[in-house]
């Protein structure tokens, strides 16, 4: 007898016994019955298996026996037999039931619903309402009793439970078995490959969707959205490590795929921007023209804001190749591409804006601030791009003057009205944008001929340093320009100029501000909320900016003292300014102490490690 | 494959309690990869244009028009 084993019936167990010849590694069907659809009484079991039979026989009695009532069965009424069933070779076996004594219908198949099945459901529609701790243990149980048109799916809701439990290696395990089993099974792959991407397995989930995508089962925003997410970041991982063809190859899928409608930055749309990009960044400057150049000729099928966002690019492409390669002769073609640009761009805006100081106050900056944040990420990058490119039509200008033997003096004002205005619409986009005020500020410093001049090109200056500026350049004019700025200025009026810019230096100290601003509050000069406005500095302020900070001080506040009507405050100020001063110096001597120390340090260190023997 | 019974859960229910899938290029090298090969972005690096170099060629064509300055007063 090839089945060696009994069946064993859960209630009035009849079997073969438990002296039964041992099978050697025998393989076990647990089949639960449907007792629902088994009337009380006898019945005999044919097992058919590896082309042999078993006969035995099953009594479903009147009443349910509780002691074999599965977990959590919800009615007392239906209960389940169970029939072990012990196979030697292995293979699958069919059941067939007859009820003795010549049942309705005689020797019928069984289906194989019931209890299980039910309970299974009810399972389901807990882990519809997120219950997965609850449902994941006994639907884990569970599988395996359940019909095989219901197995799959079961294995799936455990692996979306184990992966809503954050249980990531089960789930990504169990639906890698199921991708394995139905490749082009679409839900299955969307699950395994959702689980990589959040595991931050790119390469994994991509498998996985062009398992999906061979057999033309992408259809759907879901899993196209997925797809273009998955194949944007391997594209992004791709430019990290300069693989920078497979990466337009990429972003070209993501294109095509269409998942993810305007979030693919025009730059990156097509394999001519991103590899002359590359070019220009390797100043490899014909390569760089050549896929601009192929860039502009836009498809005949692309959408108008599409084709003005290509144009743009490849007109700011072909302005940086000859940018690199600047020479006066070059100067009128870079304006004109860059002129491209901002007509694709914004064709309404103005391209050169009348120069004027800036007055605004800390209120009007703040205002300012808060709208620029409240734009919209698009229309934030475009301003971006249109102000760098105004920037860049003002240094032309400048390296064009530059790059001449002589400049025609009737031309002068010109060039100078010309770049003012181009930096005017630079600033227009972006007021705290320090380069325009260095630019304006330093061409102010070098041509300044009077006291006011001096002023004008200071406070363009002063903004810069404010914005975060501190090329050293920009230091010395501004100490330079301070010392010619007019004399003839209320004390008063400078004295707070200082202040203000001292209480909104980025890098003080939140308490020191309000230290001072407390002491200063009985002449009104700071309200409680302008000084709050100011964010406490996110790092302290370095040497350089300690003793900058310092000279400026001394350049602007020395004159004051010197003023003091008083001898005795005079006196009292100066040696303030004095024990300042020296602080100061010492704490670079300091640094410079340190700096020597540490080198003696590794010295020392280097003598007790290693040999002259080149070790 | 059976179907689904009337209000039974289905796979595709399920995934559609899923979070939308999104990018995630924040704090990533590959964020900042993404945004060097962005020509709009890097603008001013490919053109290498940074305080520095602004000072310079700002000193250089106040040079050219300062002289052009002096020539005027010198006429």
């Amino acid at each position: 007898m090839t089945v060696l084993a009994a069946a064993l019936i859960a209630v009035g167990c009849t079997d073969d016994g438990p002296g039964a010849a041992p099978a050697p590694a025998p393989s076990t069907v647990a089949v639960p019955l449907p007792a629902a659809s088994l009337a009380p009484g006898s019945y005999e079991v044919l097992i058919r298996g590896s082309g042999t039979e078993l006969a035995t026989t099953i009594v479903v009695p009147s009443g349910p026996p509780a002691a074999t009532e599965p977990a959590g069965q919800p009615d007392g009424s239906a209960w389940w037999l169970l029939l072990v069933v012990l196979l030697v070779t292995g293979g699958g076996a069919a059941f067939v039931l007859a009820r003795r004594g010549g049942a309705p219908g005689g020797a019928s198949a069984l289906r194989l619903s019931g209890g299980s099945t039910r309970r299974y459901h009810e399972l389901l529609a807990m882990l519809d309402a997120g219950e997965y701790a609850r449902v994941l243990p006994e639907l884990t149980r569970l599988e395996g009793t359940l019909p095989d048109r219901l197995r799959d799916d079961a294995r799936f809701f455990i692996a979306f439970a184990q992966y809503q439990l954050g249980d990531l290696d089960p789930a990504e395990h169990l639906l890698a078995t199921l991708h394995r089993e139905s490749p082009d099974d679409r839900e299955v792959g969307y699950l395994l490959a959702y689980v990589r991407t959040d595991r931050r397995n790119f390469d994994g989930a991509a498998a996985v969707l062009e398992a999906v995508e061979r057999a033309d089962r992408l259809d759907g925003d879901r899993i196209r959205r997925l797809y273009s997410v998955v194949t944007y970041q391997r594209a992004a991982e791709a430019l990290r490590d300069g693989r920078v063809r497979e990466a337009a190859d990429l972003f070209e899928k993501v294109d095509r795929l269409g998942g993810l409608p305007g979030q693919v930055p025009a730059d990156l749309r097509g394999r001519h921007a991103l590899l002359g990009v590359q070019a220009l960044l390797s100043k490899e400057t014909e390569a760089a023209r050549r896929h601009f150049q192929a860039l502009d000729t836009v498809p005949a099928d692309a959408e108008a804001a599409d084709s003005d966002e290509i144009r743009a690019t490849a007109q700011l492409g072909l302005a940086l190749a000859d940018w690199i390669e600047f020479g006066s002769a070059r100067a009128d073609a870079i304006n004109r591409h860059l002129n491209a640009v901002l007509r694709n761009l914004a064709p309404d805006a103005p391209t050169v804006l009348e120069w004027t100081d800036p007055t605004e106050q800390l209120t009007e900056r703040l205002a300012g601030l808060a709208a620029r944040r409240a734009k919209a990420p698009e229309q934030a990058e475009r301003d971006r791009t249109l102000r760098d490119v105004h920037l860049l039509r003002a240094m032309l200008i400048l390296r064009y003057v530059a790059d001449l033997d002589g400049v025609d003096v009737r031309r002068r004002d010109r060039y100078l009205d010309l770049t003012l205005g181009r930096l005017a619409c630079a600033r227009e986009l972006d007021p705290e944008f320090a380069d325009v005020y260095i630019v304006a500020g330093m061409l102010g410093h070098h041509l300044t001929t009077g006291p006011a001049e001096a002023e004008w090109a200071a406070a363009l200056l002063s903004r810069a340093r404010q914005l975060g500026a501190r090329d050293p350049e920009l230091i010395r004019a501004l100490k330079h320009l301070e010392r010619r700025a007019p004399t003839t200025r209320d004390d008063v009026d400078l004295y707070l100029q200082e202040l203000d810019r001292f209480i909104h230096d980025p890098v003080i100290r939140q308490q020191v501000r309000h230290a001072l601003a407390a002491r200063m509050a009985r002449y009104g000069k700071f309200p409680d909320w302008e000084v709050a406005a100011e964010p406490e500095p996110e790092r302290a302020a370095t040497l350089p900016e300690l003793v900058d900070r310092a000279e400026l001080h001394a350049a602007r506040l020395d004159k004051l003292i010197a003023a003091a009507p008083d001898r005795q405050d005079r006196a009292n100020l100066e040696e303030l300014a004095r024990l300042h001063d020296q602080r100061v110096r010492e704490l670079a001597t300091l640094v410079r102490t340190v700096e020597t120390a540490e080198a003696d340090l590794l010295a020392g260190l280097g003598d007790l490690l290693l040999d002259e023997n080149g070790r | 494959m059976d179907r689904p019974r009337p209000g039974e859960l289905t796979r595709a229910a399920l995934l559609d309690k899923l979070p939308e899938p999104a990018l995630d290029l924040d704090d990533d090298a590959a964020a900042a990869g993404v945004r060097r090969y962005e020509l709009r972005r890097s603008i001013l690096t490919i053109a290498e244009l940074d305080h520095g170099s602004e000072i310079r060629i700002v000193r250089a064509a106040a040079d050219r028009l300062g002289r052009a300055a002096e020539a005027e007063e010198g006429v």
